[in-house]
């Protein structure tokens, strides 16, 4: 309706065409068609005489030329009729062109118009638009900086993370290993202090068995005796028993009292290493080796 | 059932196998040398008539403290006494620290005999080590004690107790004329039982046995010159060597009792001789200007040792009993003499002069280190026992001369209780025959 | 006085040797010499003084007379006579040579130090230098004779120096005269 009220004339004008067009339209064809085309088949019933095949034939011929030439008349006279109505048509399509072209300029104009106007409203809304997009724009900027920035962050952080995470798996594995290695440490720290504690034992043990190992008389240099003793967790003996006799009854016989009389033997505190001491042998071999 | 055992074998060796690959071995290469704790209880009498006069524990703990190697129990220390072997609690022993345990038990038997039954017990391993039942005359009884020790002796130490041997010595004591009179008098290897076997006015010296223990040869001054004789002891009989000008002196018999090696000095200086028991003859074996006595015979009768001061000064030198080269054998000290071999050839026993001081000293020949084994002035008169575990000798306890013990190592000394006034120049027996 | 004395003893013992002149043995020593008195002319009495020799006794037992000294002594491990004791052994050996009937038992003695039958030997050296000595001074051989008795007779019972000097000796035992 704005429309109208910005260009009645060229609105007006517009209408009417559009109705003769219409009308037209409607009964036009009906007036250009006086005829119609009837598309029946004539059939033209043959006397059946014996003719002449020649002359049937020519007959024939003839009638089939007549029938082309009224076909080629029919043909050409639809074909005028196509003409015409083509002609029609095209002036009909000419109108409509015209009027197309009208309406086209008039759209165009309209459109020009609307154009203008859109395009006004298209620059501002372009404007805006660019605006709008310029801000979307600086907002997807903004956004995309942020999603940039977020996925650079993000990335940042991801490699980051990947870098921490490399570092703390590396740090890990330095731990780890650390760790490992502290414990390979304290387990031999571990071991050497059992294998001081078990010496130290051993060395008490020792003492103990030679202070009560009453050598007998004669010569006893070269002499060797292994005495196998059991003993109970207490350092008590449980029995004692030479494994290998020296040959020397009375030198066996000293050492194997030696071993119980030394009971109880000192044994380590420690269950771990005392398991380590529930069978000794003892070797005595008077003047070292 | 075989497969089964197969298996039980397998397993059971690759147990062991596996355990003495864990087993910790500990070297031990001293011990101490100190005396064996040993408890003898006293033996029970109570089956026998009348009781006894002999306390035969007693005579056994003597015996075995005298040698040195065995620290006796004293009766207050023990808990409890047994006599009997299902008496022992093996425990009590141990808590007082004793390895070895003798008990025993006398009874009557027939004829007026008494039988004496002992058994000596391991403590720490609870087991018997030896028991023997011994059947003898109540006159006889310090003679068994002995024969126990012995036993005793060699079942702990291995070697041959020397407990049932005799000691001959010299004694020198004033007479009721005021004179000294000498004796040479024959006692138990503990100084118990002495019996005189010769008496005189005149000074007796150097009493030696004959191998087989039943002479002794020495010198005597009766007619107041030295001269030799050879007592048989069983009889009393003796017999006097041809005698010589000057000096006749230091018999010493040979091991397989044929030869006497002495001293004569009737060619000149004091020598050494040998003189043929059998065919009454002398053979010189030293020749020189200086003092060469006191001989002694390895114990493989091949070797005589004596003393010589040929080189200026006493020192122990070897010659071979066929005569030849005499060889110096002590290097240290500048007076050594008397020397006597130990039983197994291997030491020396001499009077060796340390500061002034005559001591006891053991040499080695192999090593040639001397070891002096007391610590007296005037030790002298130094005699192996015949197991070669002590040496009796001659000291003074200040008041006036006594024997003492020593075992070879020097670790332990006893004095003897002799009666009598100065007791010396002791010579310990052979093993008894 | 011992003028007097001796003048006493001299005749007592003139008197008694005179009845023991066939005892006694080859004591030749009757002693007369030195006991001369009398009455001089003019009514003073003189007395003749007497020397050592005056001695009427044995003259082994003579106090003055070396002879007297039967023991020598002698030093630590030594058997060397020293110088103090040679006119002593002078003395008997020159008394040995001039009674050649005489015997005299040389014997050798040591202190107890040491072993006993070293002692023995070292002794008889001690009787032997003696002996040496003796015959050197001119006794004969079969008059004396060297006895050793080593450590065994002591005279002093002592375990210090004060005893062992005094049994390091030799001694000159004579038969009973």
């Amino acid at each position: 309706m704005d429309l109208f009220k910005k260009h009645p004339i060229a609105v007006t004008l517009s209408v009417i065409f559009h109705l003769a067009l219409v009308i037209f339209f409607v009964f036009g064809a009906e007036l250009f068609n006086e005829k119609k085309i009837e598309s029946k088949p004539t059939v033209n019933v043959v006397k059946a005489t014996v003719i002449d095949e020649s002359k049937v034939k020519a007959e024939a011929k003839k009638l089939k030329e007549l029938e082309k030439k009224k076909k080629l008349q029919e043909k050409k006279r639809l074909e005028d009729i196509k003409k015409k109505r083509l002609a029609e048509e095209k002036k009909i399509a000419d109108l409509k062109k015209q009027h197309a072209e009208q309406k086209k300029k008039l759209a165009q104009q309209k459109a020009e118009e609307a154009a203008k106007q859109a395009k006004l409203k298209q620059q501002q809304a372009l404007k805006r638009k660019k605006e709008a997009e310029a801000e979307a724009k600086k907002k997807k900027l903004a956004q995309a900086k942020k999603e940039k920035e977020r996925l650079a962050k993000e990335k940042a952080a991801k490699i980051k993370a990947a870098a921490d995470a490399k570092a703390a798996k590396e740090q890990a594995e330095r731990e780890q290993a650390l760790r490992e290695q502290l414990e390979k440490e304290e387990q031999e720290n571990q071991k050497r202090l059992d294998q001081e504690v078990s010496e130290y034992y051993i060395k008490l043990i020792t003492q103990k068995v030679e202070r009560n190992w009453i050598q007998p008389p004669g010569e006893i240099a070269g002499l060797n005796c292994v005495v196998r003793v059991r003993i109970m967790p207490g350092g008590d003996v449980i029995d004692a028993q030479v494994i290998q006799s020296s040959g020397n009854a009375v030198f066996d016989r000293s050492v194997e009292r030696a071993t119980r009389k030394a009971a109880p033997l000192p044994l380590p505190d420690d269950p771990r290493l005392a398991s380590d001491f529930r069978i000794l042998e003892f070797v005595f071999r008077p003047g070292g080796q | 059932m075989k497969r089964t055992m197969k298996t039980v074998l397998l397993l059971g060796t690759l147990l062991s196998f596996s355990a003495m690959s864990e087993v910790l071995r500990i070297e031990i290469t001293q011990g101490v040398s100190s005396a064996q704790p040993i408890a003898i209880v006293p033996f029970s009498t109570t089956q026998v008539a009348g009781g006894l006069a002999v306390d035969i524990a007693q005579i056994v703990s003597d015996d075995l403290a005298r040698s040195g190697r065995f620290k006796p129990l004293p009766r207050t220390d023990m808990l409890n006494k047994p006599t009997s072997a299902e008496h022992v609690n093996f425990r009590n022993w141990q808590s007082l620290g004793q390895d070895n345990l003798a008990i025993g038990r006398v009874s009557s038997a027939a004829n007026g005999m008494v039988t004496v039954q002992f058994q000596l017990f391991d403590v720490y391993k609870g087991e018997q080590l030896t028991g023997f039942s011994i059947s003898a005359n109540r006159s006889d009884l310090r003679g068994v004690a002995h024969r126990i020790s012995d036993l005793i002796y060699e079942k702990l130490t291995g070697q041959k107790g020397a407990f049932s041997t005799r000691v001959a010595y010299v004694t020198s004591k004033l007479g009721i004329n005021g004179q000294l009179e000498y004796k040479i008098q024959v006692a138990d290897a503990d100084g118990f039982g002495a019996k005189t076997i010769v008496t005189s006015s005149e000074p007796l010296m150097s009493p030696a046995w004959s191998p087989n223990g039943d002479k002794i040869s020495y010198v005597s001054y009766e007619g107041r010159r030295s001269s030799i004789y050879t007592q048989t002891l069983r009889t009393g009989q003796r017999e006097k060597l041809r005698s010589f000008k000057g000096i006749n002196g230091a018999p010493s018999w040979s091991p397989d009792g044929t030869q006497l090696a002495l001293t004569l000095s009737k060619d000149g200086s004091a020598d050494i001789y040998v003189y043929n028991v059998i065919t009454r003859s002398f053979r010189r074996l030293t020749r020189s200007y200086a003092i060469d006595t006191e001989p002694d015979w390895s114990p493989d009768g091949r070797q005589i040792i004596f003393t010589s001061d040929r080189g200026g000064k006493p020192q122990i030198y070897k010659i071979s009993a066929n005569g030849g080269q005499a060889a110096r054998l002590t290097f240290e000290g500048s007076y050594n003499a008397r020397a006597s071999y130990s039983p197994d050839g291997k030491y020396i026993t001499m009077v060796h002069r340390v500061n002034g001081q005559y001591r006891i000293a053991t040499l080695d020949l192999k090593t040639g280190f001397i070891n002096i084994l007391t610590d007296g002035k005037l030790d002298e008169s130094p005699s192996y026992a015949p197991n070669g575990s002590m040496i009796l000798y001659s000291t003074n306890d200040g008041l006036k001369s006594i024997l003492a013990a020593v075992s070879s190592d020097g670790k332990v000394r006893q004095k003897l209780r002799l009666q009598g006034g100065e007791v010396r120049e002791p010579a310990w027996s052979p093993f008894k025959q | 006085m011992k003028m007097y004395q001796n003048v006493v003893m001299g005749l007592l013992l003139s008197t008694a040797l005179a009845g023991c002149s066939m005892l006694g043995g080859d004591d030749k020593s009757t002693s007369s010499e030195g006991s001369s008195s009398g009455s001089v002319a003019g009514g003073a009495s003189t007395s003749g003084v007497s020397d050592g020799s005056s001695f009427s006794g044995h003259p082994l037992d003579n106090p003055s007379s070396p002879l007297s000294t039967k023991v020598i002594y002698f030093a630590f491990d030594s058997s060397v006579v020293e110088a103090q004791y040679e006119a002593v052994l002078a003395a008997h050996g020159a008394y040995l040579a001039a009674n050649p009937g005489v015997s005299v038992i040389v014997e050798g003695h040591a202190d107890e130090r040491g072993t006993r039958e070293y002692n023995v030997a070292l002794s008889e050296k001690r009787a032997k230098t003696v002996q040496n000595l003796l015959s050197l001074q001119g006794a004969a051989s079969n008059q004396t004779e060297a006895v050793a008795l080593g450590e065994e007779k002591p005279v002093a019972m002592g375990h210090d120096e004060s005893a062992w000097r005094l049994n390091r000796r030799v001694e000159l035992i004579y038969p009973a005269h």
